[in-house]
């Protein structure tokens, strides 16, 4: 294949439109920039395929509001951040699948956007997303190191895929408030659960997605505990929406743990995890963030002067 | 308030102020005018170019058909001047700032205040 075809089969990752514009002067640019090498730096295929992704998603989404696409997005990423938290510590961490890098990556991306670093969190999480959706593509999932079941890993490429469509935002307090639930509820279950394992009260691991020991009442009792005194400790401090997250995290486990169980037999615990860690992330972002015309318009500017 | 414009912005929004200029010239000229800091790659320019001529800053003035192949050159609008004036008295007013602060420090004002 010569050069220049090759970089015209790069260039089709761009939309028609946009190549009707730029294409040959994109392609004689990056000859005359080569300075005699036969292909262009992988900096500058980086660049070309990084933007052309950035355009043609910018094209799909048009249609919805910046903002709204905004929030779901940090929604998105830190409702993932705590599912795969969740993951790692009650299933991977004993049997690991190549799903583990994924969580580790989706953690780090929901942890970089915490602490106030957006675009490093939305970078992350692209490349991480494809490598879920590869893993979900190629591997099977029971194989001796496969991948986490599609019921697991699918939703949560959604999520990623949402995560990473725009660059997130929240505001200063609604991070650190963020963090604050994200730590010290951790801290709150990890007390709970260590305390639970040395005094002798059931067997707490290994969980499996399908098998290992079931997730039962005293894994739930645990979780919820853990979630109202982690909501008590921040009540003093923090909004309203701490209770919704502490109740949320109880209700599902409690009520519907055992007729999930009944029905499918995979993991129900882990999915109704999934459900209240979502609804509670994305509730308390979206009551918190105040959706006023001027925070809109402020948002559209910050975008347009990119 | 207006948030700030971004530095690749800023350079090629100054890279114009000397007349029409095409895509490769733009990148060589930005690179110029930043010591070479900033080094933008062709995906990112035609991104920042279409956005920049979106918000109505810049346009293409002709186009120009070389070695078989066609040059857009962009320019400057009336608008573009405007923001960019705007942009360098935000940026001088910091500086100014900045050294007030710096000649107060040196001067030992701080600690009598302090």
């Amino acid at each position: 294949m010569n050069d220049s075809l090759w970089i015209r089969r790069l260039l089709a990752i761009y939309p028609a439109s946009w190549r009707r514009q730029h294409e040959e002067e994109m392609l004689w640019m990056l000859q005359t920039e080569q300075h005699g090498q036969r292909l262009p730096t992988l900096a500058t295929v980086t660049d070309l395929v990084g933007r052309g992704i950035e355009i043609r998603t910018a094209n799909l989404l048009r249609p919805v509001p910046l903002l709204l696409r905004a929030r779901t997005s940090a929604a998105a990423a830190v409702g993932l951040m705590l599912l795969s938290a969740v993951l790692l510590t009650v299933i991977e961490w004993h049997q690991p699948t190549t799903t583990s890098v994924a969580l580790v990556g989706w953690m780090a991306a929901g942890l970089s956007i915490l602490l106030g670093r957006a675009g490093i969190g939305r970078l992350l999480s692209v490349p991480v997303t494809g490598y879920a959706l590869i893993t979900a593509l190629i591997l099977h999932g029971d194989a001796a190191v496969g991948r986490a079941p599609l019921f697991v890993l699918l939703p949560m490429t959604l999520l990623g895929v949402l995560a990473g469509a725009e660059t997130p935002r929240i505001s200063r307090r609604d991070r650190l408030g963020l963090l604050r639930v994200v730590l010290l509820t951790a801290c709150g279950m990890a007390v709970v659960a260590v305390s639970l394992v040395s005094l002798g009260i059931g067997e707490f691991f290994p969980l499996g997605y399908r098998g290992g020991a079931p997730w039962g009442f005293l894994h739930t009792v645990t979780i919820a505990v853990a979630a109202v005194v982690g909501g008590c400790l921040l009540l003093r401090r923090t909004p309203g929406w701490l209770l919704p997250l502490a109740v949320s995290g109880m209700v599902p486990l409690m009520i519907f743990d055992p007729a999930i169980d009944l029905l499918t037999r995979a993991s129900p615990a882990l999915i109704a995890m999934a459900i209240m860690l979502l609804v509670a992330s994305g509730y308390g972002i979206a009551a918190r963030m105040t959706p006023r015309a001027e925070n809109s318009q402020a948002l559209t500017r910050r975008a347009q002067s990119r | 308030m207006p948030s700030p414009m971004r530095e690749p912005s800023l350079l090629l929004l100054t890279a114009l102020t000397a007349g029409p200029r095409h895509g490769y010239a733009l990148l060589e000229e930005v690179a110029a005018l930043s010591d070479h800091q900033v080094r933008l790659r062709p995906g990112s320019l035609y991104q920042v170019l279409d956005r920049l001529k979106e918000q109505g800053l810049i346009d293409c003035s002709h186009h120009e058909v070389v070695e078989g192949r066609n040059r857009t050159y962009y320019v400057l609008t009336e608008p573009g001047t405007r923001e960019l004036e705007t942009e360098a008295a935000r940026l001088e007013a910091r500086a100014a700032s900045a050294r007030r602060g710096l000649s107060r420090l040196r001067s030992g004002v701080w600690e009598a205040t302090a």
